[in-house]
């Protein structure tokens, strides 16, 4: 008999290329991973024997990850460039994946109809939706697909016995091994373990009448008689795991994953964490959880028991930290390591031969005729309709999730970045993207600049990334304390990475690049903030790597394409005898166990009804309690917590909405308010928390506490906001709080100052400037330098001043060292510092020793954010010694000085003060830096506090500071022998520059306070500008 | 029998041969120099020339140059043995030793000397550093040249170096001679700020002109004074402070944004600061007029280095007293209108303070800014629920206190 073409299967086909091929070029380039195959695939195209990579994470090597689909994209970017190599293996991966589906349903049902049907519907299925156009997992994708088309294989070899079939197995196994490896080895439990199940039961079959007739003992045999083929199969693919993709497993054996683990949506409980259910469990089901009793019921027949109770256990795993399930199934090691959104991935896919099945039977089988002679045509129009009508809009939701919500930063124009650091010789430091999102692969492909982050976490290397759950630092806000405190140990010691520029697409780092040292450089033309380090040292010429024998970097380089090449050569010829009908071929066997479907259990109708009434009510419920907790005016509770939640996401005009009308603040009022308060709290905070209390409510009004917690970058800020609501027609409004009526002295101000500049090079030449253009550096003098004890930690103190005649800008480096003067710590001076000096300016200074945090694992890790703490370092031996090198260069910006502290109060261990503006630039974020003097007016202790808000041209701006108890601060050592400025020893610079220093000067400036453990404060003021005009 | 004999013939011949070959070689050689030239000029080629009675040996040279040690092959002409200096060894001055080498023994051995070319056109390097240095004489910036010939080797020793530095109108010429390869020169800065321009000049070959900045030295003591726009204490004017123009002990201006501290001393003895960077040598800072009789002590520092004298400065108060009220059964207080020295109303915002007593006990503290003059406090109900309260008002620097008034409670 000859066999027509499949018209389903072509259809799928040609409908999946036109819908998901050109969808692909808006999607995949926002997607999480695509970017990051892409810069890997660019690393193949450039050197594709050496696994080594320098571009991330101060190097890491490619081995970590399975190569072929890499390869591919950069074998293909030979043609026409990366994109295309990008996108080319992405519709490839299409094609695989329809007919894959194809396969496995043909394999599964025995029926073609079926297998076309559920081709079809396996294009618009919202899991492969999701993982191509929102994940990106082009591996994933590719290896489950090759999985497919290999299990039919496996099945006739294990049936029949022919020895092509062992080959085509096992050559198919081969290139999923080496496209991803996760999936061959879950596959092998997941689908492998059950189709063989499966085949036992057809060739047990054979052996009786009906699958009632398999009995255990029949089956057992049957294995036994079977057990050579099995066997032969499961070594062979073993090896092959083992072998073809052997340096990757060295590699992992060599660098285990010893991090700590990073969040993951898909471990959360869906049931709280409400959007990650969405993304992990309700989009990959999407309309499949509508059949689930149909899947199971299928799957929990006689034939497929096997298949049945792998997608029960794909399914449960699936749920993530819904259940305790997979964490006990998983383990604690591998259920952190997972993400656990694969199982759902798979589960959804195995479901997809009944899924066709059904379809196939709704539309033109058994069921239609079941659901028309129960319930009428009508009936069975409108729910076909439905059905059909809901599983679309979940592949339309579902493709188009990325635009109503991005997942990425808008598309940042790298040119003008790759041409600042092709500049001037730029790309001789490393840099630091900051706000990019996963884009940040996208630049370093296009860069032979280096970075120190990186977006494959599992090759992480450096110990302050690693001890953390920090994704990338280029995110790190989204990781609070652990993130902000991974960022700033990298920016407040920069030269030992060699990081020299930031690239910040996103103002929320803006101030603490500023309180660690840095400053703007030049705003490129798409808008990314250049941020600059001095004295950082450029890399050297030869960098670390780590090589590998050259068998390994072999067999990386040669085996993934080679199983490509043998597979293709052995699958070619019956895939086109198939495709082509060049000459009739033998039915496969698994044709004969098809089922004819003729009667469609009425009971399975009625429980198909009651199932999706409890999931439509699951869905309105959960409709619902989002409607209640969300509608903004129901209650007071509700108002306050809107309101509070559009001024975090900055959205005024309804924020506006919930105060009283009747409170006479009209929108330009309250927009004009908005934007005339500055400062850490209104400009670079993001709500961590609210807890809204009720003081007092009658019928129709309360008073109510808003205890909120912000975390900016700096520190994490609690603060309480006091309300009255009122409810009018039904409705709770806020009543509007009074304004700030202070009003600056002058209309129009006029100001002189020194600005400077300086040139790079004179002389428009590349050449180095070895000797004419190097600005001498500004001489720094230490005036005093002690090592203290308070709390339990070392810390050093001290004061610097500018005795040049030029501004300058201070790195400050303090190490400490034993009796015997072994080195036990070196910390660079974060906050407490003033990193840009006037000409003659003093700051005092404090050098915290940091730790990598939680580098143990006994280490407890605090559950709340604060990026505040660190962690101290833990100093074993008692530190004698210590030595200060401390570096001037010449600053030309962030030195404004034109605020000051204009009234002054000490109370109750407290001081008030008020700083007014008079220069004419907004002062951001002041930090007030405190010092400590004893009764003698020796320095014993440096503090500092940020300002909340901001101050304004002439403006006024309170702040109220608790002073500290310094009873049990100790100065072990007070000594300027070991400091050193610009590598000159202090001593020789004092006597050259100043040399009749008048100490009085500086102690009569001290004020007096009775206090615990002190005699005498100093402040000083260090203004963060944010927007300089 | 014969074979046998015809292959023991040749064994032998073949031994002969194998250990004859020494015998021979005992006999020395011995090469004689034939010029004995011991100084060569850089640039031009040099042949060493070796004469010997034999003349089938190869004889090798080995030479140690600053460049690095090498062997150099012979060429044979007229019976001679003559070795070439490779070209770049040529070039470069300074000592050279050979040996001849025949035979893996040395046969002879020797040095000449190459010496920089005047006839090539001169170059002249010159460093000077450091590019900045403070007036007055202390510090020096150090002006190094190193003559050379065309073919970068320093000139001889004693080469005249003309040193030429220009500072407002002087302009000095010094006759230098190199030593040890190099001329150099301390230069003393003068006692005024400024730029110098420093040059060289060697065998008619001068340098481009190489600056150092000399900055004014650190300030000595100056004088302050303030301006303002009138005396009272108002909180809502400016009070500038500047310097005089801060000089050096030279009497040169400091640099501009030279920081200068202003310290206010309160009455209280309370310590507020401003700062300003000078310009010209003036710096100049504001401070906002207090909100209450004062009288400010205020003295300028560079701190450490210099400072000024110390002015005080009288704030005047601008009411002498103020009204309030209460209205709406005492639950609203109305401070003011409050009305400033010329009986205009004060500026909005000036701060009223109102502290709410309980049997004595401060209960808490109110604070209001003025509009149009006036301050009002609303005391709830649902705060101030007990029966009594006494409250001090405090603005401007006045406080006052109102008696204890009772309040009704219906719950």
């Amino acid at each position: 008999m000859k066999e027509k073409s499949n018209k389903y299967l072509l259809v799928a086909l040609l409908i999946g290329l036109v819908f998901h091929g050109s969808a692909i070029f808006f999607t995949l380039e926002n997607t999480y991973d695509a970017l990051i195959h892409l810069f890997f695939g660019n690393h193949y195209a450039t050197s594709w024997f050496e696994p080594w990579n320098y571009s991330w994470y101060t190097g890491f090597t490619v081995m970590g990850y399975p190569p072929l689909v890499h390869q591919c994209i950069g074998l293909l970017s030979f043609i026409g460039g990366l994109k295309f190599g990008l996108f080319t293996v992405a519709i490839i991966a299409i094609l695989l994946f329809i007919t894959g589906v194809f396969r496995f349903s043909l394999l599964i049902t025995g029926n073609r109809n079926v297998a076309g049907y559920a081709a079809l519907l396996a294009v618009f299925s919202s899991s492969f939706v999701e993982t191509l156009h929102i994940f990106g997992q082009l591996p994933s994708i590719v290896g489950i697909s090759i999985l497919m088309h290999a299990l039919p294989e496996i099945y006739l070899w294990i049936k029949t016995g022919q020895k092509k079939y062992y080959f085509t197995s096992i050559s198919l196994i081969a290139v999923t091994v080496c496209s991803h490896h996760v999936t061959p080895l879950f596959g092998m439990i997941f689908f492998i373990f059950p189709l063989i199940g499966m085949t036992v039961m057809d060739v047990a079959r054979e052996k009786v009448n009906s699958y009632k007739e398999v009995t255990m003992k029949l089956f057992v045999q049957t294995t036994i008689s079977l057990l050579k083929r099995i066997i032969a199969f499961g070594f062979t693919s073993v090896f092959l795991i083992v072998f073809c993709i052997f340096p990757y497993w060295i590699n992992s054996k060599n660098n285990p994953i010893t991090q700590v683990p990073i969040p993951h949506g898909s471990r959360d409980n869906f049931l709280e964490v409400t959007s990650s259910g969405l993304m992990f469990f309700v989009i990959p089901w999407g309309i499949l959880l509508f059949l689930l009793p149909y899947i199971f019921y299928r799957y929990y027949s006689k034939r497929y028991i096997f298949f049945g109770l792998s997608i029960t256990l794909l399914t449960v795993l699936g749920t993530g930290g819904t259940t305790p399930i997979p964490l006990k199934v998983l383990g604690e090691n591998a259920f952190n390591i997972l993400t656990l959104d694969r199982f759902t991935l798979w589960a959804a896919i195995m479901s997809l031969p009944m899924f066709g099945e059904f379809v196939y039977r709704l539309v033109e089988g058994d069921l239609r005729t079941n659901l028309q002679e129960r319930f009428g045509s009508v009936y069975y129009k409108i729910i076909s309709g439905l059905f059909a009508g809901s599983f679309l809009f979940m592949a339309i939701f579902t493709i188009t999730l990325g635009y109503f919500r991005p997942f990425q930063p808008q598309k940042i124009n790298t040119l003008p970045i790759i041409n600042f650091l092709n500049q001037d010789q730029h790309d001789q430091w490393r840099y630091l993207p900051l706000g990019f999102g996963d884009q940040m692969a996208t630049l370093s492909y296009q860069t032979k600049a280096l970075t120190v982050d990186g977006n494959y976490h599992s090759a992480r290397r450096l110990p302050e990334l690693t001890s953390r759950a920090v994704e990338r630092l280029e995110n790190s806000k989204f990781r609070g304390l652990e993130g902000i405190g991974s960022l700033q140990q990298f920016l407040t010691v920069p030269e030992k990475y060699n990081l020299k520029y930031v690239f910040s697409n996103d103002k929320f780092y803006d101030p603490i690049l500023y309180f660690c040292g840095w400053h703007r450089l030049t705003q490129l033309e798409n808008g990314i903030m250049v941020w600059e380090k001095l004295n950082v040292p450029p890399l050297s010429k030869i960098l670390p790597f780590e090589d590998v024998p050259l068998y390994q970097k072999l067999m990386w380089g040669i085996i993934p394409i080679l199983t490509v090449v043998i597979a293709f050569v052995l699958n070619v010829q019956m895939i086109l005898y198939q495709a082509l009908k060049l000459k009739p071929i033998t039915q496969p066997d698994f044709f004969k166990f098809a089922v004819d479907y003729k009667k469609f259990p009425r009971k399975l109708v009625t429980l198909l009804h009651i199932w999706t009434g409890i999931v439509l009510l699951i869905i309105f419920y959960f409709v619902y309690q989002f409607y209640v907790n969300n509608s903004s005016q129901l209650s007071p509770k509700n108002v306050v917590k809107a309101y509070y939640d559009a001024i975090d996401f900055k959205e005024f005009e309804k924020a506006h909405s919930y105060l009283d009308p009747k409170g006479n603040k009209s929108l330009s009022q309250f927009m004009l308010e908005t934007a005339v308060k500055d400062g850490i709290l209104n400009s670079y905070a993001k709500m961590d928390a609210i807890d809204i209390q009720i003081v007092k409510q009658t019928e129709n009004s309360a008073k109510i506490i808003a205890k909120t917690k912000w975390v900016t970058p700096l520190e994490i800020i609690e603060k309480n906001y006091t309300h009255e609501v009122i409810k009018e027609k039904g409705k709770w409004f806020i009543v509007p709080n009074k304004i700030d009526l202070d009003i600056p002295p002058d209309q129009f101000v006029s100001n002189n100052g020194t600005e400077y500049f300086k040139h790079g090079r004179r002389a428009v030449s590349t050449q180095m400037t070895y000797h004419d253009d190097v600005l001498k550096q500004p001489v720094l003098e230490i005036l005093s330098a002690k090592l203290i004890k308070y709390n339990k930690q070392y810390i050093i103190i001290g004061e610097v001043q500018n005795v040049d005649n030029v501004p300058a800008d201070v790195v400050l480096k303090a190490t400490l060292y034993d009796k015997n003067d072994k080195k036990l710590a070196s910390f660079n001076a974060k906050y407490e510092i003033k990193h840009k000096l006037m000409p003659k300016e003093i700051t005092s200074f404090k050098v915290n020793f940091e730790d990598i945090a939680w580098a143990k694992n006994t280490d407890v890790k605090p559950k709340t954010f604060n990026p505040n703490e660190f962690a101290p370092l833990d100093i074993k031996d008692n530190p004698v010694t210590f030595d200060i090198q401390c570096a001037g260069n010449v600053a030309i910006t962030d030195l404004y000085t034109q605020v000051a502290l204009s009234d002054f109060a000490i109370e109750n261990n407290h001081i008030k003060g008020t700083l007014f503006n008079f220069g004419i630039q907004e002062s951001t974020i002041p930090e007030i830096l405190v010092s400590y003097y004893n009764d003698k007016k020796e320095l014993i202790y440096v503090d500092h506090f940020f300002m909340r808000e901001g101050v304004r041209v002439q403006r006024k701006n309170y702040f109220d500071y608790e002073l500290l108890n310094l009873k049990n601060c100790k100065t072990l050592k007070s000594s300027l022998e070991n400091c050193f400025v610009n590598g000159l020893a202090n001593a020789s610079i004092s006597k050259a520059v100043v040399p009749n220093r008048k100490a009085s000067q500086n102690e009569e400036q001290l004020q007096m306070v009775k206090g615990n453990g002190f005699d005498y404060i100093k402040i000083e003021i260090n203004n963060y500008i944010g927007n300089p005009r | 029998m014969k074979k046998a004999i015809n292959i023991l013939f040749l064994l032998c011949a073949l031994l002969l041969l194998a250990f004859g070959t020494t015998l021979v070689s005992n006999k020395k050689v011995s090469f004689e120099l034939v010029s004995n030239i011991k100084t060569f000029t850089a640039g031009n080629s040099i042949e060493l020339e070796f004469h010997s009675k034999s003349e089938k040996e190869k004889p090798q040279l080995f030479i140690i140059h600053s460049y690095g040690k090498t062997l150099l092959d012979v060429t044979i002409e007229k019976g001679n043995y003559i070795f070439k200096i490779p070209e770049n060894y040529c070039k470069k001055t300074g000592d050279v030793s050979w040996f001849l080498i025949n035979k893996n023994e040395t046969r002879n051995s020797g040095t000449f000397e190459i010496l920089p070319n005047d006839a090539t056109k001169t170059v002249v390097e010159n460093y000077l550093g450091p590019r900045t240095i403070l007036a007055g004489g202390k510090e020096f910036t150090m002006m190094v040249t190193v003559p050379t010939d065309g073919f970068d080797n320093p000139k001889q020793e004693n080469t005249n170096v003309i040193l030429k530095h220009q500072f407002l109108q002087n302009v000095t010429n010094l006759n230098l001679k190199t030593k040890d390869f190099i001329a150099w020169y301390d230069i003393y800065s003068p006692t005024k700020s400024g730029k110098m321009l420093v040059s060289t000049e060697c065998d008619k070959i001068a340098t481009k002109e190489i600056e150092t900045e000399i900055y004014p030295n650190i300030a000595t003591n100056f004088t302050i004074d303030y301006k303002r726009n009138h005396e009272f204490a108002d909180g809502n004017q400016i009070t500038h402070f500047t310097t005089s123009s801060i000089k050096d002990q030279y009497g040169n201006v400091v640099s501009d944004g030279t920081l200068v501290s202003f310290l206010i001393k309160t009455k209280n003895n309370l310590i507020l600061k401003t700062f300003g960077a000078t310009i010209n040598g003036i710096a100049s800072a504001q401070l906002l007029h207090p909100d209450h009789q004062e009288t400010y002590s205020v003295k300028g520092f560079v701190t450490g280095i210099a400072e000024s004298n110390s002015i005080t400065i009288n704030y005047k108060p601008i009411i002498s007293t103020f009204n309030y009220s209460f209205s709406n059964k005492n639950r609203t207080l109305t401070v003011g209108p409050i009305k400033s020295f010329m009986n205009q109303l004060v500026p909005d915002g000036i701060k009223v303070i109102v502290k709410v007593f309980h049997k004595d006990n401060l209960v808490t503290t109110l604070q209001e800014d003025t509009s149009k003059g006036i301050a009002t406090f609303e005391l709830s109900e649902d705060f101030y629920k007990e029966k009594n309260y006494r409250f001090e008002i405090t603005t401007l620097g006045i406080t006052k206190q109102t008696e204890t008034l009772n309040y009704e409670l219906h719950k």
